[in-house]
């Protein structure tokens, strides 16, 4: 490196720094636009941004590592991300996969040698129902076929379509994602509501009514461990310090999940809405937005409406009718991490370290963000507040069952007719959701995701509730030539990849039950080790550190119980 | 920095202001309330917000942990302590959870020791190794866990082969990262409790590894060679650098004369490596020890720590002298000590700003040998070549200093080889000795006999002392017993992080014979002065130290500063007994300062074998052109930058 670019890179890490603060917590947007402007963050890089927050090198190269989206390696200009999650798999992303491998002449984890491309596989893009999905930089291609893979290609090395340097309006490839939102009962979050009616009831109400009111609706969290939201902000709402934060987890990453980038895109207002009156009632004036990174194309319709809202007096020091109520928002980006999800991970990922989850208690509501009372909330936790406000608890529990109340947005994929976003209520039962979905012939449904269960036909009269069957959204259909032991090998892939690795039952038993799987497709497993692995998925469950390590054996457990005849004895496979 | 910060005692683990703080201690109120607590079949009484473990000790249930180290935050990675806790779903790390209310804690139940035991499995599935050819065979916690839980197959595989590559570029720290089980306490020692940071864990899920900034060796990273991490290591992943088959090879050959020189802290802790309890002084039956072994001379170090004295006294003075009478403004305020290998690192990598106040005068081990192949090869006639210098240390960073290109006073590597305080016992066994069983004897003169302030080197705050008990005499004339009750300079013993003393000079007395050629005719300039010394040891410490320096806080008026890199200083030293913790560091301080009281001789000017080589060998006196040449050394502007 010359010493002039060491010179401009070092003044360029010292303004992104001072932008910062000089504090740690800028550490990841710090190196995300490094990795933006230069295509990787090299050793010197990593250096100088240690020198400008005085902590060591070593740590932010640990950091760097940690993410998968953050590169010590130099990158191509187009980096593409083959989505290799359960969904896309089902829809046939290997056929793709080996496409891109013979146009480009490289392997997955490769860049080519003109430094074009780089080729990359993706852990779950969020857009199941249009799968194959594939990122190239920031832009989404969806449904992809190996056909189309030359078109998208093309695009790139010519600069067409959305690549487009001068805007050619002859465009022959776009990237294009569908909402796919199913507008047949649609109860709660998708009913009316005019902007800033919750806000101005809950204004109307105070903070501890509004609280109470939270409380009445027995409104669960969302993102799917269900922990009753009034109760979370009520506990915060007491700590004492001045300074709280309200956090919007966005960071969707759980397999077969995309129904907050739909919510993020259309519905804005409303989450936005919702983190502001979760900050009036807890006495917060700093929200943050922790946007997955594979979700970064959202930024600029969310920074719009955030803008607007500066604008309008609805976000800022002093928000309209709030009596010296401001409250200011933020984005954050993750950069591939699909454990950031896990609120602890999620704040220490904010605070610019390794996105390894903590050890509870102390729970975020005392000490999160910071070191201060701080709550973490689903999107679509806050997208249901305003509603409830606006209308009434007694409105919102009209649905659902006594413990689980009101709605839930469902993202569903797979075998399926009709792929999409479905609210329905709380306590339908599976039966009765494949109906809806056109997914009848099933022979399971995967609920809650890679760490959620997979529940055999057997099972199917099952209600879908906090009490029941327990789900964050995702639904992911299993037609009846699925291959079981394929789908648990994709999610324990998964889990090993996404595992933080802090912990020992969730970094090498992940790995364990992966090999496992793998004798079982091999047909090399014997019922007695097969009985080990599962006794090894229990404690998994029981002695991990966070909920992903708790749920990672999941799917394993549930689908070597069920399908145990179908699963043992295979005939070798013949690749 | 505000004084607080220094006033009270802290332990390490709360010295840092960088570790991640879901790896920090929890910052649970303790408000002094009593907490009813049930463990298995035992209630009691606990303090609110001390750990299930901490009350489980109390209770005297025993829990076992991996991850857990007392000088350390908490992690909570390794989840082989956890328990039940009633009304919690799943299981809770003992090491972490704070009692808060009233609890009941079942440490045994069935699910309790299946989940210990998949979590011992999986850890051995992943540790690459045999115990019988690894170092820390009977000394390793994960091979204590395995038998206590009666592991007899590998129930979930086991590696055949190595994945990574050992490194071996460092002349003290040896690194075998696939005997590595990632409990962290490696980086916490390195980040948290010295603030070094050269290692970290890297990557996420199945491919997280512990390793340096870009995997570099570790001998091209910013490493101060310390050895903390080896002591905390719960496995033979880390290790030190060990130069033992050299040494047998000296030893064997009969045109070799092999001299060891021990330093005052490897007899205090020796003993732990033969059963002893912490804190017993061996000192004459390790001089048996060696002798059997095959050394030809064995010598105390604490001779040429007389010698760093007055050295190192007489540099200060002559610093004083500078700024004071001859109003020199280029002469370096506080004077540092030289005498920790890992600390001098620190400073040249981390503060090279400050290197010009890093006294010149070598550490005793350097000294030493530079010594043995001048002073003493010429008085006794052996050809400097034919000797092979060891140095028995309690540092794995002695075995960097004793190779840095500069430390070839006498013409030949002055130092041959640092062995350190494990290796050593090692050898003892090998020959078969058992150590406690012999017979005591004393060292060879004539380096032989030294004084206890020479000896007190081996804790935090003795170089202080040994130095004060010398200045004073030589500054005031008095008895330094008469400004120190049975000498004992209490303001600097002790384990907290930093210690300042103000001592206010009473009065003066003549200079002595022993400075005359330094040009000093009286000590007038120092007539009422207050000297202001302050003693840190661990890297964590001496950073908040030269922070405060920097910004011109009450550390810059210190005339004289003592730094040593290890926490508790060289007895808690990275070439020292495998475990350490607070209680076994006080245990061998205590046997050190013992042992000083046991001594005739205290001081450092009153070692006659002192007086005797300024008389025959170095002529000039301290800090004369032949001293300089011999006894004095510089440094390197290392910097932060890693190549």
């Amino acid at each position: 490196m010359l010493e002039t670019e060491r010179l401009s890179l070092s003044k360029e890490i010292e303004d992104l720094a001072a932008h910062f603060k000089f504090q740690r917590d800028g550490l990841l947007p710090i190196l995300q636009a490094i990795k933006s402007q230069h295509n990787h963050i090299s050793d010197f890089a990593m250096q100088e941004v240690a020198r400008m927050l005085n902590i060591h090198p070593v740590e932010v190269y640990g950091v760097v590592s940690f993410y998968s989206f953050l590169s010590t390696k130099p990158q191509g200009n187009f980096v593409i991300r083959l989505c290799q999650t359960i969904s896309c798999d089902l829809a046939g992303k290997d056929k793709v996969a080996r496409q891109l491998e013979n146009e480009l002449g490289i392997k997955f984890g490769e860049t080519t040698k003109d430094r074009r491309f780089s080729l990359h596989w993706a852990n779950c893009l969020g857009l199941c129902d249009q799968g194959p999905a594939m990122l190239v930089n920031d832009y989404v291609f969806t449904q992809v076929t190996s056909e189309k893979v030359y078109d998208i290609l093309e695009c790139c090395r010519r600069s067409f379509g959305v690549f487009s340097v001068e805007g050619d309006t002859k465009i022959k490839c776009f990237s294009t994602i569908q909402t796919n939102i199913k507008r047949d009962n649609q109860k709660r979050v998708f009913s009316s509501l005019e902007s800033n009616q919750g806000l101005e009831k809950a204004f109307k109400l105070g903070p501890e009514k509004t609280i109470e009111k939270i409380k009445e609706s027995g409104l669960k969290g969302r993102g799917g461990a269900g922990f009753p939201t009034g109760l979370k902000w009520d506990f915060a709402a007491q700590a004492g310090d001045t300074e709280k934060y309200v956090i919007c987890n966005a960071d969707e990453g759980e397999p077969g999940t995309f129904k907050d980038r739909i919510l993020l895109s259309d519905y804005t207002n409303l989450v936005i809405e919702g983190m502001i009156i979760a900050g009036y009632a807890i006495g917060a004036s700093h929200g943050i937005i922790y946007l997955r990174g594979e979700y970064s194309y959202l930024l600029p319709i969310i920074q719009g409406i955030l803008n607007k809202r500066r604008e309008l007096g609805f976000l800022g020091n002093f928000i309209k009718g709030g009596d010296k109520f401001g409250f200011n928002i933020e984005i954050r980006l993750g950069s591939g991490a699909y454990v950031c999800g896990e609120e602890t991970a999620l704040i220490e990922s904010l605070e610019g370290q390794r996105g390894e989850p903590r050890n509870r208690p102390p729970f975020p509501v005392i000490s999160g963000f910071n070191g201060h009372p701080t709550i973490v909330n689903n999107v679509e936790t806050f997208a249901m507040v305003a509603h409830i406000l606006d209308k009434g608890p007694e409105w919102f529990k009209q649905d659902g069952t006594e413990k689980s109340t009101g709605t839930k947005i469902f993202s569903v994929s797979g075998d399926c007719l009709r792929s999409g976003i479905y609210e329905l209520p709380w306590g339908i039962t599976i039966t009765e959701l494949l109906k809806i979905v056109g997914g009848e012939d099933a022979k399971a449904v995967q609920i809650g995701g890679a760490s959620g269960r997979c529940v055999p036909r057997s099972q199917f009269g099952h209600t879908i509730a906090y009490e029941d069957i327990p789900t964050g959204g995702s639904t992911i259909v299993f037609g009846p030539e699925t291959d079981m032991i394929n789908v648990m090998e994709n999610f324990l892939k998964f889990f090993k990849e996404e595992s933080c690795g802090q912990c020992t039952p969730c970094r090498i038993g992940n790995g364990k039950l992966l090999e496992g799987a793998r004798m079982l497709q091999d047909g090399v497993c014997s019922i007695k080790y097969l009985r080990e692995l599962q006794g090894l998925g229990k404690t998994m469950q029981i002695a991990s550190k966070c909920g992903l390590g708790q749920t990672s054996p999941n799917a394993f457990l549930s689908i070597t119980e069920h399908f145990t005849n179908e699963i043992l004895g295979k005939t070798r496979r013949t690749k | 920095m505000s004084q607080e910060l220094f006033s009270q005692e802290k332990p390490f683990s709360q010295s840092t202001t960088r570790s991640p703080i879901s790896q920090r201690a929890q910052d649970i109120e303790q408000n002094g309330s009593e907490i009813s607590v049930t463990i298995d079949e035992y209630s009691l009484k606990v303090r609110r917000g001390i750990t299930i473990l901490q009350a489980a000790k109390q209770a005297n249930v025993r829990i076992p942990t991996l991850c857990n180290h007392d000088d350390l935050c908490i992690a909570g990675v390794c989840r082989i302590c956890v328990v039940e806790v009633e009304g919690q779903q799943t299981l809770q790390t003992a090491c972490s959870y704070p009692i808060t209310e009233p609890i009941k804690i079942q440490t045994s139940s069935p699910q309790v020791r299946r989940a210990r035991r998949h979590i011992l499995d999986l850890m051995l599935s992943e540790h690459y190794g045999e115990c019988y050819s690894c170092i820390r065979n009977n000394n390793c916690e994960l091979q204590a866990l395995a038998k206590e839980y009666g592991v007899d197959f590998y129930r979930f595989g086991h590696v055949s082969n190595p994945k990574l590559e050992v490194d071996r570029s460092s002349y003290s720290v040896v690194r075998d990262m696939n005997k590595c089980i990632l409990c962290r306490r490696c980086v916490r020692t390195c980040i948290d409790l010295q603030e070094v940071g050269v290692l970290e864990a890297i990557n996420r899920g199945d491919e997280t590894r512990i390793t340096t900034f870009m995997d570099k060796p570790l001998a091209d990273v910013i490493c101060i060679n310390c050895g903390q991490c080896i002591n905390r290591c719960p496995t033979g992943a880390l290790r030190a650098n060990d130069s033992s088959d050299e040494i047998w090879a000296a030893i064997d050959d009969p045109l070799k004369h092999v001299i060891i020189q021990t330093a005052p802290s490897p007899r205090a802790a020796i003993g732990e490596e033969f059963g002893l309890p912490p804190g017993t002084s061996v000192t004459r039956q390790m001089n048996t020890a060696l002798r059997r072994c095959g050394f030809d001379k064995i010598f105390d170090t604490n001779f040429t720590a007389d010698l760093t004295i007055i050295e190192e006294g007489t540099e200060l003075l002559l610093r004083l002298k500078k700024a004071l009478v001859d109003k020199d403004s280029s002469i370096a305020f506080p004077q540092f000590t030289s005498c920790s290998p890992g600390w001098v690192k620190y400073i040249e990598h981390f503060y090279p700003e400050y290197l010009q106040n890093v006294s010149s005068a070598k550490s005793p081990q350097q000294m030493f040998g530079a010594v043995m192949k001048t002073y003493y090869a010429q008085k006794h006639n052996i050809n400097p070549a034919s000797i092979v210098t060891v140095a028995l240390m309690p540092c794995s960073a002695k075995k960097f200093e004793c190779n840095r290109p500069e430390m070839n006073a006498s013409g030949l590597k002055d130092i041959d080889y640092g062995i350190t305080t494990r290796e050593m016992a090692q050898m003892i066994k090998e020959a078969g000795i058992d150590l406690p069983a012999l017979p005591k004897s004393g060292f060879d003169e004539p380096f032989g006999e030294a004084s206890g302030a020479g000896l007190i080197f081996g804790a935090t705050g003795g170089v202080m002392e040994a130095a004060l008990r010398t200045v004073v005499e030589i500054v005031t004339g008095l008895k330094a017993e008469e400004v120190w009750d049975n000498l004992r300079v209490e303001p600097v013993r002790g384990f907290e992080g930093v210690k300042y003393m103000e001592l206010k000079i009473p009065k003066i007395g003549p200079v002595p014979e022993l400075l005359k050629n330094l040009n000093i005719p009286n000590w007038d300039f120092l007539e009422g002065v207050t000297l202001k010394v302050a003693v840190a040891h661990g890297t964590a410490n001496a950073h908040m130290v030269m922070e405060d320096i920097k910004s011109g806080g009450k550390f810059s008026e210190c005339h004289f500063i003592e730094f040593m890199a290890c926490p508790g200083g060289c007895l808690g030293g990275g070439g020292q007994p495998i475990p350490t913790s607070s209680e076994i560091r006080a245990a061998r301080a205590k046997a050190i300062y013992a042992e000083d009281e046991s001594l005739e001789i205290r001081k450092s000017h009153e070692n006659p074998h002192i007086t005797q080589i300024y008389k025959e060998f170095l002529t000039d006196g301290p800090c004369s052109e032949k001293s300089h040449k011999l006894l004095h050394t510089h440094y390197t502007n290392r910097g932060k930058a890693i190549v």
